[in-house]
């Protein structure tokens, strides 16, 4: 069932570029966890760790907007997402 | 009658006519029933998507959290985002695959890809079990909600027979269509609900969400960072715990089959980017849950958290809109779960078990008939045996990520073989089981699940490699 992978053997640039946005979500909810464990200081009233994750829970969506974007622009098909 | 119990039963019983309405005029064939027919644009996509997301979980289980742990429960907000990021990339690959070969179901995924039969029954086994405690969770969820925001006076079983009678109903004429119907009410109560309640209690009793923070902190000086109220979540729990759940979500079985649904991959790319601004509401479960803590400490079920404070601060016809938000929040998930799981039955277990011969015609009736059968089952479950499929409740999320190596290796790595998977798989479910009994969650203060998938990976990776270098020494094209 090889060839249901499609013929492209190498990534476009369009989608490396699009996984390096995505990595940032990880990076900033997951391995900088260890390092904004701690309630002060309080923003926008929230303590700072709740604060740190929901930052980027809301900056996620413009990330991949971005990922989109790049996509769309540098994939020569104009973005794995046409069929 | 009381005005809560009014909206309540008002509010089922119009959901499930929208259902039963929504398949009106489609000729109801596999196709049809199991992908919408492959025809949901950015819109029904998004609402399916989100009407499997929150469940009765996120109005009782995140805020129960909140209240009896503390900040642990801040990996449910992160999960969520990490799913939908994960999804940019899977999902359209997911769905170019399943239009290509026809594809309805998970099991139909790995059964194409690695032409195995036997691989896509153990898959479609595992998603059924790992389902159906999940079903008799939101019965039971319903149950209790509908039971105390009608102050009594409707009793938790009549609500469970008759809000899923009527899921039944809606689920056997529309299919997943009626799914995505119903999704559109459950929406707009449910992030009404949360939103009043979530923005107005902290206001109410403390001034503002700042106050109730400062508050909070002052009388539980640990509560608000890991690990908490529970010493054994700590940060590298929750690290792990975020990253499996995270990766895990889209291979639930319901979630992964209704990529297929799309029109599109397009649609589903875009609804990628959309659905992290579905995690708000989210930071606002977790506000009643620590309010609730500091204005009514002491309850013996922290899953009581919000309903408790609802019923305390807002007069009962708000309680009666909760509980309807509540009540179509347990029926929209349990119908696309019962869905899923009878048409894994059905079509994977049956068809592609013992009767490969059956047409799409048989496959659909018997998995109209299972709806039924499945719903039936957790119904007796949850009124006779409420405490049975605990046990499987705890490996739910363990149990289906370990597709995870199977289904990206296999979108993006040619090299990945039938046998690595299979092995990778095996090892990694029981590996999982076996920690979670033993009372080994958290192991070595990681997810256990977690643990099961690194190894479920290297052993899927390290097989296929096996059998590559072998099929090449031998000369065969692999």
């Amino acid at each position: 069932m090889g060839d249901a992978l499609g013929k492209e053997a190498r990534m476009p640039k369009g989608t490396k570029m699009a996984l390096g946005f995505a990595l940032i979500p990880f990076l900033m909810l997951i391995l900088a966890l260890p390092f904004v464990n701690r309630v002060k200081p309080f923003i926008f009233g929230l303590p700072f760790l709740l604060f740190w994750i929901v930052f980027w829970v809301v900056l996620t969506p413009f990330i991949l907007m971005a990922a989109y974007w790049a996509e769309k622009k540098f994939n020569k098909n104009g973005g794995k997402g046409q069929s | 009658m009381n005005p809560a119990l009014l909206i309540i039963l008002a509010t089922i019983i119009f959901s499930a006519a929208v259902g039963i309405f929504a398949g009106r005029k489609v000729k109801m064939n596999l196709e049809n029933w199991a992908v919408g027919g492959r025809r949901f644009g950015v819109v029904l996509i998004w609402l399916l998507m989100a009407g499997e997301i929150y469940t009765t979980f996120t109005f009782l289980g995140a805020s129960g959290w909140a209240y009896s742990r503390g900040a642990p429960t801040f990996y449910i907000l992160i999960y969520g985002t990490l799913a939908y990021t994960a999804s940019f990339f899977i999902l359209p690959a997911v769905w170019k695959f399943g239009k290509r070969f026809g594809l309805h179901t998970q099991p139909d995924f790995f059964i194409t890809r690695y032409a195995s039969r036997s691989l896509g029954v153990i898959v479609a086994v595992i998603g059924v079990v790992s389902i159906i405690p999940y079903l008799q969770l939101q019965l039971t969820g319903l149950g209790f909600i509908v039971e105390v925001s009608s102050n009594g006076a409707i009793r938790s079983n009549v609500a469970i027979l008759l809000a899923f009678g009527l899921t039944c109903a809606f689920v056997f004429t529309s299919g997943i269509r009626g799914v995505a119907w119903v999704s559109i009410i459950k929406d707009v109560l449910m992030i009404s609900a949360v939103g009043i309640v979530g923005i107005s209690v902290p206001r109410l009793l403390f001034g503002s969400h700042g106050q109730m923070f400062r508050a909070l902190v002052e009388a539980h000086p640990g509560h608000l960072v890991f690990p908490g109220a529970t010493p054994n979540l700590d940060v590298l729990w929750v690290m792990t715990t975020a990253l499996l759940t995270g990766l895990g979500f889209y291979m639930w079985p319901h979630v992964f089959g209704s990529a297929f649904s799309a029109k599109s991959a397009e649609t589903i790319k875009r609804n990628a980017v959309i659905m992290p601004f579905y995690q708000i509401p989210i930071l606002l479960v977790f506000m009643v849950g620590f309010t609730a803590l500091l204005a009514m400490p002491g309850l013996k079920n922290g899953d009581l958290a919000f309903l408790e404070l609802v019923h305390k601060t807002y007069p009962s016809w708000f309680m009666g809109f909760v509980g309807a938000a509540g009540a179509v929040t347990a029926m929209v998930p349990s119908s696309v779960l019962v869905l899923f799981a009878s048409t894994l039955l059905a079509k994977n277990v049956y068809q592609t078990g013992f009767s490969p011969q059956a047409g799409e015609e048989t496959v659909l009736r018997l998995s109209r008939i299972l709806v039924l059968v499945i719903m039936g089952f957790a119904l007796l479950f949850a009124f006779y045996l409420p405490n049975a499929l605990v046990n499987l409740l705890l490996i739910g999320y363990d149990g289906v990520t370990q597709f995870f190596p199977g289904v990206v290796l296999g979108l993006f790595w040619r090299g990945v073989k039938r046998r690595g998977v299979f092995w990778g798989l095996i090892t990694g479910f029981v590996l999982a089981a076996v920690l979670v009994f033993t009372k080994h969650d958290p192991f070595l203060g990681m997810n256990a699940g977690f643990v099961a998938l690194v190894i479920n990976a290297t052993v899927t990776v390290a097989v296929s490699l096996i059998y590559r270098a072998r099929a090449e020494n031998s000369g065969h094209v692999a």
